[in-house]
């Protein structure tokens, strides 16, 4: 279990860590555009087609399990915290299987539309160039299969009866505002 | 069945996985997509899942949403927001329920750098609802203060919101600005006095009162937020001065904001790498929210429930104030459910003509349509403001307490929509001088 | 049964209204039986359209071919076009012929899962601005947004041409991001761009042809009999002629009156119109070298000769009717080009 548990993290930071540069990237990108601009009237070609087709889709999808893992996704808990631990269990159960099922067909299809992008070569034109966009689909079908696998490691989990089921798999204690001061 | 009743039922099944603790996000996806699959086949199900994601994700312009975020945590971590905040306390500390009043004034100043009330709410709660918890605020008082004040971030220009809807209507998007701070202006004092009445009733709920400051002390504190009058200066001053536009705006502010608190001392390699991690996960767990709202809006217009809803109320609308009332109860149902631009896309083809037929003035409809959306944004089950709040501050405050804690505010509302309504020159007043 | 159209935005004035005769020509001639429910700006948008059409997530829609250059390479060859004439009218009649005699052009819609029912020509596009601009020495250095024949025209007039979406426009000029924009001149209240901008060139550039506006899903077409069809195909002439004569009837309007628009009527200088005239004389051939070498469209020089004899033809055809009256060119254009259409051969 710990090693399917240190396997999945892995993955799973891999994936974000590339999310994390988009998000750096995108700042250095954006604002030094808008600086040459001011001051050398020069422009960068195709900022906003980079931001958009690349760093946008990276920073939205590649972090989908990141935030799973540390329990960021949000969800209601009028009701669940109000059931009997069996209860939670079954239902922890049922919805994991729901939310495995749901980002495993998103995966799929992404991958499907992907192939099919691939294959007829997307373009965004700008002053007359051309540039190719099909690479970032393939990004959706990585960030929800690993978004599926993570919740099927949490089924594996919940079936073996271990805590981890339930809980964040990564505790960031620092990230808590109450420890901050 | 009928479309409308699969409609309807799906928004049942939705509130049930809700309940069950269903992540948001994936939730709206599966009743959208099993939704069209029963409207409509296999095929267009597919295919509408397929295109939406990455279609709602790769936009320029939305660019301005992560980038906001990534300036407000690395203020956070560097400790800006908390100047702010605290010079609001400064000076608005020693009133009962000082600390809340002060979260929404400075949450007002922060709405004047972003453009989402998403990104507002983010900021000021991972900064204020510690402090008022600290001092032994109700729970409810401390995070709702923060929830409904983050949505000053949407009426306070710049805004997404507005800027949107200029777009949509046909209406001066500078105009629509500057009513904006109209209704922004009135929502934060109708906040600001609906928490002094109810401390002033009730003083357990903020039970530490805190000790007068010296003049002194507080014109000290002011000159302790240059940062944040820097930022803004930088953001807003480039902006209206036209060195770079709202989307870049995003991008500037955050590598301002990275400089800042360089210069201060408070951007360690530590507290970039917390504040990048926070603005990805944040952003992705929002996004897949917006893009499952984003489904349910197409699986609403498909069953055409979203147009029976719109139309049963409509159908009251006799007068011009029932009008209204009308259109009000129309987003405030929507808002239970939607995304705001959701909401917006739904409606605003079905109730521009009626407006423009009854001579409503379309600047104010527009922050009329915005105030709702931005309510819509704080009522369950789906409250995003709220569900940010929640996953910025402590795990043992529970979704629940927050809705509750923010009903007041909800009534404080009530009361800034019947002010529009009765008043409407406290929003068109500005625009009118220009 | 209930059709599904979308259209990506809401509020479009004359395409909007060319789509409403559209549907109410098609319930009127199946006697009710079919009819076309229109949803604008909440079921897909325009880019989403095209995959939504061939998903079968809409029965038929307006497809912006700008923005599958890839895969509609033709349609964009045609769009490029925009400078071989100024008339819109006599235009929108030349792109549908040339678009209906022309196997490529049908079969790339094909391949997309959608069957072709002609385009809606808008414009003329004219530049407005927010400082004056009538001479060639105006341009130098002045940033205006524009795409494909206006981007062209603006590097002639040795101005630098910036494309961004039609909804950021609005944004980037009151800020002074560009200075200016090629766009329909009834822009100018649509976009609320009036507002920021104080001239308009009293120079007409090019028409614009990208408007697909009734294009139908493969899926529904195979469902669809021939009486729907063929109201599909002729409801389709005269939706094109309002849409297309509301988009001049705007622009006359608007330069008969220009103040109440926000902007101030400037006349061209003489070195503008002749560069403006040389321009439009030398970018067809231009047209056809760049679809050939950069979109690989290998006949492409001769589909430009081919679509040039076409404007001739139509230009001498819209002499003998009122070109402002929409049933005389709605019944032109059904009369030359759309009744001539066999259901059999569109998919
Ligand atoms: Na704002
Ligand atoms: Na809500």
């Amino acid at each position: 279990m710990e090693n399917l548990i240190r396997l999945d993290l892995i993955l799973t930071r891999f994936m974000a860590f590339f999310a994390a540069v988009a998000v750096i990237g995108m700042m250095l990108l954006v604002a030094s555009d808008a600086i040459a601009r001011q001051v050398f009237s020069a422009r960068i070609p195709f900022v906003s087609v980079i931001v958009a087709n690349y760093f946008m889709v990276a920073i939205s999808f590649l972090p989908l399990a990141l935030a799973e893992a540390q329990d960021r996704h949000i969800s209601v808990d009028l009701v669940y915290g109000h059931l009997r631990a069996g209860a939670q269990r079954v239902v922890t159960l049922l919805i994991h299987v729901l939310a495995a099922l749901t980002s495993a067909g998103l995966c799929w299809t992404m991958w499907d539309e992907a192939m099919r992008r691939f294959n007829s070569g997307s373009v965004a034109v700008e002053d007359g160039v051309s540039m190719a966009i099909w690479q970032g689909y393939f990004l959706l079908p990585a960030g929800f299969g690993m978004l599926a696998l993570t919740y099927i490691l949490r089924i594996i989990l919940g079936i073996a009866g271990a805590d981890e089921a339930r809980a964040p798999l990564i505790v960031d204690a620092e990230d808590l505002p109450s420890e901050t001061n | 069945m009928t479309p409308e009743l699969i409609g309807l039922a799906g928004l049942a099944i939705l509130a049930l996985l809700l309940l069950l603790r269903m992540p948001v996000g994936l939730s709206l996806i599966l009743v959208s997509f099993s939704g069209i699959y029963i409207l409509l086949g296999a095929r267009p199900a597919w295919g509408i899942l397929t295109s939406v994601p990455y279609q709602f994700a790769a936009k320029w312009t939305l660019s301005s949403v992560p980038m906001f975020l990534l300036m407000g945590y690395v203020c956070y971590h560097g400790g800006m927001t908390r100047s702010l905040f605290a010079a609001a306390r400064s000076w608005l500390g020693a009133l009962p329920g000082g600390l809340a009043i002060a979260s929404v004034f400075g949450a007002g100043g922060f709405a004047a750098v972003t453009g989402s009330s998403v990104a507002c709410s983010a900021a000021m709660g991972r900064i204020a609802v510690p402090e008022m918890t600290r001092a032994g605020y109700d729970p409810g008082l401390a995070t709702g203060s923060i929830a409904a004040a983050g949505t000053l971030g949407a009426l306070i220009p710049p805004s997404i919101l507005l800027i949107l809807f200029g777009i949509f209507a046909q209406v001066p998007i500078g105009q629509l600005f500057l009513a904006g701070i109209g209704a922004g202006v009135l929502t934060a004092i109708s906040y600001a006095l609906m928490i002094y009445i109810r401390v002033r009733i009730n003083p357990a709920l903020a039970p530490t009162r805190e000790e007068p400051v010296s003049w002194g002390e507080r014109f000290t504190h002011l000159r302790g937020i240059w940062p944040v009058i820097t930022l803004f200066v930088v953001v807003i001053g480039g902006m209206f001065a036209g060195l770079f536009t709202a989307t870049e705006a995003g991008a500037v502010g955050a590598l301002a904001s990275c400089i800042i608190a360089w210069l201060n001392g408070g951007l360690t390699l530590a507290t970039l790498r917390q504040s990048v991690n926070e603005t990805i996960v944040t952003t992705a767990a929002l996004f897949l929210i917006a893009i499952g709202a984003n489904l349910l809006t197409r699986f609403l217009a498909l069953s055409g429930s979203g147009e029976l809803i719109t139309q049963t109320i409509l159908a009251f609308g006799a007068s011009e104030l029932a009008l209204i009332l009308g259109i009000a109860l129309v987003y405030i149902i929507l808002g239970m459910f939607l995304d705001p631009i959701g909401a917006m896309l739904l409606t605003l083809p079905v109730l521009l003509p009626v407006v423009d037929e009854a001579g409503l003035s379309l600047i104010w409809f527009g922050v009329f349509v915005a105030k709702f959306l931005e309510i819509g944004m704080i009522t369950p089950p789906v409250g995003l403001n709220v569900f940010v709040i929640k996953g910025v501050v402590d795990r043992s405050i529970s979704l629940g307490t927050i809705f509750k804690g923010v009903i007041w505010f909800l009534v404080a509302d009530a009361v800034v929509v019947a002010i529009m309504i009765a008043f409407p020159q406290t929003v068109l007043w500005l625009p009118g001088l220009s | 049964d209930t059709l599904r159209h979308v259209i990506g935005a809401a509020a479009l004035s004359g395409l909007t209204d060319g789509t409403q005769y559209w549907a109410d020509y098609i319930k009127e001639q199946t006697g009710g039986e079919t009819e076309v429910k229109i949803y604008a700006g909440s079921l897909l948008n325009f880019a989403e359209t095209f995959t939504g059409l061939r998903d079968g997530i809409a029965d038929s829609g307006f497809v912006v071919p700008a923005y599958h250059r890839a895969e509609l390479p033709y349609a964009n060859l045609l769009s490029d076009m925009g400078t071989a004439g100024v008339d819109p009218v006599a235009m929108a009649g030349a792109a549908n012929e040339f678009m209906f005699n022309c196997k490529p052009c049908l079969a790339e819609f094909n391949d997309a899962g959608q069957i072709f029912l002609g385009n809606t020509v808008t414009g003329p596009y004219y530049m407005y601005n927010q400082k004056p601009v009538k001479a060639l020495e105006d341009f130098q250095g002045k940033k205006i947004r524009g795409f494909g024949p206006f981007a062209r025209w603006l590097d002639a007039m040795g101005g630098s041409a910036i494309s961004m979406g039609a909804t950021d426009i609005y944004e980037s000029m009151s800020q002074g991001h560009i200075d200016g924009n090629i766009h329909t001149l009834e822009t100018l209240d649509t976009l609320s761009t009036g507002e920021v901008a104080n001239y308009a060139l009293n120079q007409p550039i090019a028409v614009f042809m990208g408007n697909t506006m009734f294009n139908v899903s493969g899926i529904t077409w195979g469902t669809l009999d021939e009486k729907t069809k063929r109201a599909m195909i002729d409801g389709a002439a005269k939706g094109h002629a309002i849409a297309t004569i509301d988009s001049v009837n705007q622009a006359t309007s608007i330069l008969n009156d220009p103040q109440a628009h926000g902007v101030e009527l400037l006349e061209p200088e003489a070195d503008v119109k002749e560069k403006a005239e040389a321009f439009r004389k030398s970018d067809m051939e231009t047209v056809g070298t760049l679809n050939r070498d950069t979109y690989n469209i290998a006949d492409a020089p001769e589909q430009v000769a081919a679509f040039l004899q076409l404007v001739k033809k139509w230009e001498a055809l819209v002499k003998d009717i009122d070109t402002s009256d929409v049933d005389a060119v709605g019944d032109l254009y059904l009369k030359e080009i759309f009744s001539k259409i066999d259901p059999a051969t569109l998919g």
